[in-house]
């Protein structure tokens, strides 16, 4: 194909944009756009300019799922080898940074002393077994687990504060602990709200201790190997309508521990 | 895009930061952004299982090449939908086949009898796209629709042709010159 033809040149961009170029003429093209400037430069007029057909599709909200998964990728991924990019920073002494993943295991991990206080320190949690430090000193004389209620646990931390709950939601009698750390200083009147996500929408299971300890209630009938959480802001006292109706500041999985 | 350039500076930054390695960052550069590739993958995608697997894909992609991020390439929306536009393209392309193609006579799965009631032209209308609004309506009515299904359904021009029902070298002309006038009026 003859590329020095510049309205060709044009017009394959804009194909190759809109998604009509296919095949081996697309590869082909990309291997020509990563050597010419002025391809790329074409291919970008045409990205940015037909970007604003996409603009105003209402947005969506994905599924917490997909973000757990994405962090679960994120930490089996190979670790992609990058270049120190900035310069000022001490290389030799900056640690490597850890994966989104990690650092929720860790905080599980750190948590465990408080998860092994409320639930009792029946059974080790899952992640405690292969931390290097032993959090919890289980028994090892554990009963058998299936003579013991389930009980969920988890984390949720607010981005961007030092806010966080360790929560523990036992369907046996119908109640959840929260233990909370940290604060949120632009709380205010406000108060924050626990939502249970469930196929029929979110479910309140009550609003959340700002400091010390709580206890919620939880609804009739709850099971699964996970359970999905949420904490919305709400106006004092909670929502009024029984849904959220503010923004929702963290979401997470509730994991069945025992 | 409709990004005010207060919130395209902090993207920039959440960006920049992603690509250091800065988990936070990257947080809430997915909560800020997720909801619109979502939006994108859905409609071109139509099955949430897909919607999902891309944008886990893409964010992905996103946590590993945010470096490679530069304001050149537009405004970081505007990179991130691109991202979640050409990953929705290769699926299609791996997936469509189990996708029945509706047949000579039936319905579309997406009815664009009317065009003035479709998604795509309600878009185009919004405020805040100006000229692309401006030039699309200066294309002629195959033109505008071929280009608009090519970009919403991500339809080849085989596709395009069973769908709008006419000749394949009619459609490519179609596409071709609805995107010829655009860039010309764009250009302007």
């Amino acid at each position: 194909m003859k590329y020095d033809n510049p309205k060709l040149r044009q017009m394959l961009a804009a194909e190759y944009v809109l998604g009509t170029l296919r095949g081996l003429a697309r590869r082909r093209f990309e291997r020509l756009a990563r050597s010419e400037t002025a391809v790329r430069s074409e291919i970008r007029f045409w990205e940015s300019r037909l970007a604003g057909l996409a603009a105003n599709l209402k947005p969506q909200s994905p599924p917490p799922s997909v973000w757990f998964s994405l962090l679960h990728r994120i930490e089996t991924q190979p670790p992609v080898v990058t270049p120190i990019r900035r310069p000022v920073a001490p290389a030799p002494a900056a640690p490597a940074p850890a994966s989104p993943w990690r650092i929720v295991a860790g905080l599980a991990t750190a948590a465990g002393v408080a998860i092994a206080v409320l639930i009792g320190s029946r059974a080790p949690l899952p992640g405690a077994i292969d931390a290097p430090t032993t959090v919890a000193s289980a028994p090892q004389a554990v009963p058998a687990p299936a003579a013991l209620p389930p009980v969920y646990v988890a984390l949720l931390r607010v981005p961007d504060t030092d806010l966080q709950w360790t929560l523990a939601l036992k369907p046996e009698s119908d109640e959840v602990t929260a233990v909370v750390s940290g604060s949120y200083p632009k709380l205010g009147e406000r108060s924050l709200e626990l939502w249970l996500i469930t196929d029929a929408g979110p479910v309140s299971l009550g609003l959340l201790p700002t400091t010390g300890e709580g206890r919620l209630k939880l609804p009739d009938g709850v099971s699964g190997a996970q359970l999905t959480l949420a904490v919305s802001l709400e106006p004092a006292g909670g929502s009024p309508i029984g849904k959220p109706t503010g923004p929702v500041l963290t979401s997470g999985p509730a994991i069945k521990a025992v | 895009m409709s990004y005010s350039t207060a919130d395209n500076e902090r993207l920039v930054y959440l960006l920049a930061d992603t690509g250091l390695g800065d988990q936070r960052a990257f947080a809430q550069l997915y909560e800020a952004c997720s909801s619109h590739l979502y939006a994108l993958l859905l409609r071109m995608l139509k099955r949430r299982d897909w919607a999902d697997e891309a944008l886990q894909d893409c964010f992905l992609r996103i946590w590993q090449k945010a470096d490679t991020y530069a304001p050149e390439k537009g405004t970081p929306l505007t990179w991130l939908m691109t991202v979640a536009r050409y990953r929705a393209l290769d699926l299609l392309r791996m997936k469509r086949p189990e996708v029945e193609m509706p047949e000579e006579g039936d319905e579309a799965p997406m009815t664009f009898a009317d065009v003035s009631e479709s998604p795509e032209d309600r878009a185009v209308e919004q405020e805040g796209l100006g000229m692309l609004r401006d030039c699309m309506q200066d294309l002629q009515d195959e033109q505008k629709r071929s280009v608009l299904l090519a970009y919403y359904e991500g339809y080849t021009h085989q596709e395009l042709a069973q769908v709008m029902d006419a000749p394949l070298g009619t459609v490519k002309s179609w596409v071709r010159r609805g995107l010829a006038r655009l860039r010309e009026c764009l250009d302007r």
